[in-house]
């Protein structure tokens, strides 16, 4: 049985003449443990399916269980780490982790609290840093700091929301990196949604297409079998990857044609990856 | 080096410039038209007194300018106190229910413009005593900067920070004192810094008409008693300590915002 299950989820913003849908009949299964991927393009719903995910909003049809439950609501279980980081400006990289494992474990000693919060500052690389504010760090430090938060709510599963995208190039293939490695660390159940191909390519089992808006829908599952840990710079010349890169791509492109709008559609980002060694 | 010292020196003398051209044209009117206006040799002359010795008491309305002040700003603090302790709530309220913001919304758009002349009387018939209605008159005048800018940072707290809450499961009165009140702050404190200028405007009127010693009192007093210089020493002495509460209060405004960007 599937850990995480997404039934018929539709999901249209505004009424009546301005009603634009953005999410039709979305079925997704994901299993305990496994790294998803949704690649789409921008505007596709992709944080708004996220979002349902987590429980921020609610669908207009259809169900989201875990673990064969119902999502009713937002949860810690659900770690969500947001696009634009949603990291609290007042509280130093301590207080942000901090403040998520008061709620989280509220049944723990100070002591047990302290060392939980600075292990996962350590495991991103932050300790340097404990005592800044979002505002003195950078945007790949402030990334780590959402996923270190996420994490050490120890959640069952962890929703990454473009988790890259506001980051620069060389940021992003470092972070990409980490990212991989604590996923092999805690084997946490991993959905992604990113508008960039070869990120997708990079860190998940399974990549799923979401169509081209309006009524956007997951497209076929494309399986990942590369092996781990994945290194982008030899990866780049690896024929498997590149076909997986087109056929994703492919599918993408194909969706854009079928979508009854006329207009012109950016191809997701389908660069190489830089050639870095990470 | 020198482009620096020149601007120093004109940030010192160009406000001294200012102040001398406004001495003249008082001069000159009190010279020519005004008669009854005296003019700043003689307000200096009767003003001595009460500057030079600031804190001497020789009577109830017989005190050292400085005296007065701090039994004005005794005044305000408490009035200031009341009007946060009522604004704050109020304006958390506001911003936190629509239903709460629909049935109180025109209410305060209507006792706000109420002048403080207006409220004593009120204060008075309801105290029976001087003290507590001007008190109450600088709340009520005073609290609505607050509201409304609490009212208004409660509004703009980013839906993201909102999340976080959600997904992290925080009760009400958590939401509200780990994420509403921290990221609302500086638009608070903005509230609080207007809501003390008005205080402050509104203590003179409330001495005024209640004849409290204070700054107000002393200048309403001195009226009466046609000493006309008095007048002139309390508008500067009400004017000066305006400036400075404003400039300690944006002071602090300014470490918020800081610390909250």
């Amino acid at each position: 049985m599937s850990f995480v299950r997404l039934a018929g989820i539709s999901k249209s913003y505004g009424s009546g003449k301005h009603q634009t849908p953005v999410l039709e009949g979305v079925n997704l299964e994901v299993a305990r443990g496994e790294f998803v991927a949704i690649v789409g393009y921008s505007g596709a719903g992709k944080t708004t399916l996220m979002s349902i995910i987590a429980g921020l909003i609610k669908p207009d049809s259809g169900e989201v269980a875990v673990d064969g439950k119902a999502v009713r609501g937002p949860s810690p279980e659900r770690g969500m780490v947001f696009q634009n980081y949603s990291l609290l400006p007042w509280l130093t990289v301590y207080g942000n982790i901090r403040l998520a494992v008061d709620e989280v474990h509220t049944s723990w000693s100070d002591a047990k609290k302290h060392e939980h919060v600075n292990r996962y500052i350590a495991m991103v690389n932050l300790a340097h840093a404990s005592d800044r504010r979002p505002s003195e760090l950078s945007g790949g430090m402030r990334q780590r700091v959402a996923v270190a938060r996420a994490l050490a709510m120890d959640p069952e599963i962890l929703l990454l929301d473009e988790p890259l995208s506001a980051l620069d190039a060389l940021t992003r293939s470092v972070l990409r990196g980490e990212i991989e490695r604590i996923w092999l660390e805690n084997k946490k159940t991993v959905i992604m949604v990113t508008n960039d191909v070869d990120e997708g390519i990079l860190l998940a089992d399974r990549i799923i297409p979401l169509t081209a808006p309006p009524r956007a829908t997951l497209g076929a599952a494309i399986e990942i079998s590369l092996e781990r840990p994945r290194d982008a710079k030899a990866l780049n010349h690896d024929e498997h990857f590149k076909h997986l890169r087109n056929q994703v791509i492919d599918s993408l492109v194909k969706s854009a044609a079928a979508s009854r709008r006329k207009k012109s559609r950016l191809v997701p980002d389908g660069q190489p990856v830089l050639e870095l060694g990470t | 080096m020198n482009k620096r010292f020149e601007s120093m020196i004109a940030t010192l003398t160009l406000p001294l410039l200012g102040i001398g051209v406004v001495l003249v044209l008082w001069a000159t009117a009190s010279f020519t038209f005004a008669d009854n206006l005296p003019h700043p040799g003689k307000t200096w002359e009767q003003s001595k007194l009460y500057i030079l010795a600031p804190f001497e008491k020789r009577g109830e309305l017989d005190q050292g300018i400085l005296r007065f002040t701090w039994y004005s700003l005794l005044r305000v603090a408490k009035g200031y106190s009341l009007a946060l302790a009522l604004g704050v709530p109020i304006g958390l309220m506001l911003g936190m229910s629509k239903l709460f913001s629909k049935s109180f919304d025109p209410i305060i758009q209507v006792l706000r413009p109420v002048s403080p002349l207006a409220w004593l009387p009120l204060g008075l018939v309801l105290f029976q005593k001087p003290e507590p209605a001007g008190i109450f008159s600088i709340a009520m005048c005073a609290m609505w900067p607050t509201v409304l800018n609490t009212a208004l940072g409660v509004r703009s707290v980013p839906q993201d920070y909102l999340n976080v809450a959600r997904v992290l499961q925080l009760s009400k009165l958590r939401t509200l004192t780990k994420v509403i009140i921290p990221a609302a702050l500086p638009y608070m404190f903005t509230g609080f810094r207007l809501s003390l200028g008005i205080a402050w405007l509104v203590i003179v009127a409330a001495e005024m008409l209640t004849g409290a010693p204070g700054v107000g009192g002393f200048l309403w007093q001195e009226y009466n008693s046609l000493i006309y210089e008095h007048i002139i020493l309390c508008i500067i002495t009400i004017g000066v300590v305006g400036f400075v509460l404003d400039r300690l209060m944006s002071l602090v405004e300014r470490r918020f915002k800081v610390a909250a960007a």
